[in-house]
């Protein structure tokens, strides 16, 4: 056996509740911040006490339905949320990809949303331009370069984010449904691109309903529902018993 | 605290909004210079038999001010929105947010100074003596950007939980308009207590310096230019920290 490689992501105890319903104002915000009182409005919890660690390296296979919390509990693990409860911590920098290429800025072309996220990727303008026909040839969509995002068809919106992707040099690397998107010939080159990650230095965390894609590529699997860790660790096992789950329904 | 790559991508944003504005076309910018150029014309038509009389240079002494104001205007109002007009980023990436309400500012000031070097160009052409104290205005601009950065950070900050300050700022905008001696001398209000707020008014202090600069061949005090920027430095610090804060709130609210 060799050495337990470092943890480079952890959850401890993270809830994450979101507010919804009443509004908020200058003047109830003034009036709240001179006299106190309690924000009147309802709150929906999507996640409860997920505890969680990933060593460096791996690549985590998030299953779950619709709703489950997979994409707050990437977000939340990628700082863009802020936990309610509990504590976050990520070794190194994060990117976080969406599949249907929210992140990117639909007014803007491909051709500038590929300078903007190589950008926020920590990609230097020389080394976006020494990717960037790659990134549109592997896309498929070099006769696009000039064409605004919101132009494009989902898939090809998905296509185009995750080719970008690819890229990112980050530690950690979280894709939210970023290859699910796209038609057969897509799924085929995603899978080459894990084939490449397998036993690399990045940490992958990947939100998925494609069980095929977690078996093959993925060194743990995490099953949330209802806002909770329901199964986590050894691939065939979680997947196992959530096919069991969904076919018991 | 900030690296290579923020700044590389600072940069980036810079590019993405001035795009976004109004799509960096020749156009586009011939608007944001006629903006205040037609408010000019009309204040100059109404206002220089009296208001203005007495002032020398009624014409460039207007167009300094308003150049001043439409930058603080315009810069604050997109910057307060800014976290919500580029919500993909907010929302959805990973990186320090203040960058987009800095690069929004700069894309916005970009117009800024070249609306200062062609007020410039006028004054020589309407017959001002050019001076060595002209070379004050970069100064004028770089002190502008401090109160328009720590003002657009506090503003787009508050922005997610309370869209309602936008209508506030615009009206706290249009008292400002009047508030500020654009289009008249501050003697003009008397001795009360408008002539107290002006004093206190930091966007006039900034206007004096370059009308100073410009048409009267002087410089600010030392004394209250470090007064000025030490206080706007504090209150820049102040608004970061609030922005800091808030930040992780930004991604559900925006």
């Amino acid at each position: 056996m060799s050495e337990p490689r470092p943890i480079s992501i952890a959850a401890q105890d993270v809830s994450k509740d979101f507010r919804y319903g009443g509004s908020e104002t200058l003047f109830r915000l003034l009036r709240r911040a001179v006299f106190g009182g309690k924000i009147r409005a309802r709150t929906f919890r999507a996640l409860t006490d997920v505890n969680l660690e990933v060593a460096r390296g791996e690549i985590v296979g998030i299953v779950g339905n619709n709703g489950a919390g997979k994409t707050t509990l990437l977000k939340t693990l990628a700082g863009i949320y802020r936990p309610t409860e509990g504590r976050v911590r990520v070794e190194g920098a994060v990117s976080y990809f969406a599949g249907l290429g929210v992140g990117l800025v639909g007014d803007l072309s491909l051709r500038d949303n590929l300078f903007l996220y190589g950008a926020i990727c920590g990609m230097r303008r020389s080394k976006v331009r020494e990717v960037f026909d790659e990134v549109l040839e592997w896309a498929e969509l070099t006769e696009f370069v000039d064409a605004p995002l919101r132009t494009l068809s989902t898939g090809m919106r998905g296509r185009f984010a995750f080719s970008v992707a690819r890229h990112a040099e980050s530690e950690n690397l979280f894709l939210d449904e970023a290859f699910t998107a796209g038609d057969a010939r897509f799924k085929d080159k995603c899978n080459q691109f894990f084939e490449q990650r397998r036993n690399g230095p990045q940490t992958i965390l990947a939100a998925t309903h494609s069980l095929d894609f977690a078996r093959h590529y993925c060194t743990k699997a995490l099953w949330m529902e209802y806002g909770k860790k329901r199964a986590w660790g050894d691939v065939d096992a979680v997947l196992d018993e959530y096919s069991a789950s969904i076919e018991s329904r | 605290m900030y690296d290579e790559r923020h700044l590389n991508l600072l940069r980036e944003l810079i590019v993405s909004e001035y795009k976004l504005k109004d799509q960096s076309t020749f156009l586009g910018f011939v608007w944001s210079f006629l903006h205040p150029l037609l408010l000019l014309l009309i204040l100059f038509l109404f206002f220089s038999f009296q208001v203005g009389a007495g002032i020398e240079h009624y014409a460039v002494y207007l167009l300094i001010g308003l150049i001043h104001y439409t930058h603080f205007s315009n810069a604050t109002s997109a910057a307060l929105r800014a976290l919500r007009s580029i919500r993909e980023l907010t929302a959805e990436a990973v990186f320090p947010k203040e960058l987009i309400v800095l690069s929004m500012v700069a894309s916005l000031s970009i117009e800024f100074v070249i609306s200062m070097a062609i007020a410039l160009l006028i004054a020589l052409l309407t017959g001002v003596e050019p001076r060595l104290s002209w070379l004050l205005i970069p100064l004028s601009i770089l002190v502008q950007m401090l109160l328009v950065v720590w003002v657009s950070l506090a503003l787009s900050s508050i922005y997610p939980f309370a869209r309602d300050v936008d209508h506030v700022y615009q009206v706290f905008l249009r008292i400002l308009f009047f508030a500020t001696p654009i289009f008249y001398k501050p003697e003009l209000v008397g001795e009360g207590v408008a002539r107290t707020l002006i004093a206190l008014n930091p966007l006039y202090y900034v206007i004096s310096i370059s009308r100073d600069a410009v048409l009267r061949g002087e410089g600010p005090s030392l004394g209250s230019l470090a007064a000025f920027c030490a206080i706007n430095a504090l209150l820049l610090g102040a608004a970061l920290f609030l922005f800091k804060r808030l930040e992780p709130e930004f991604a559900e609210n925006v």
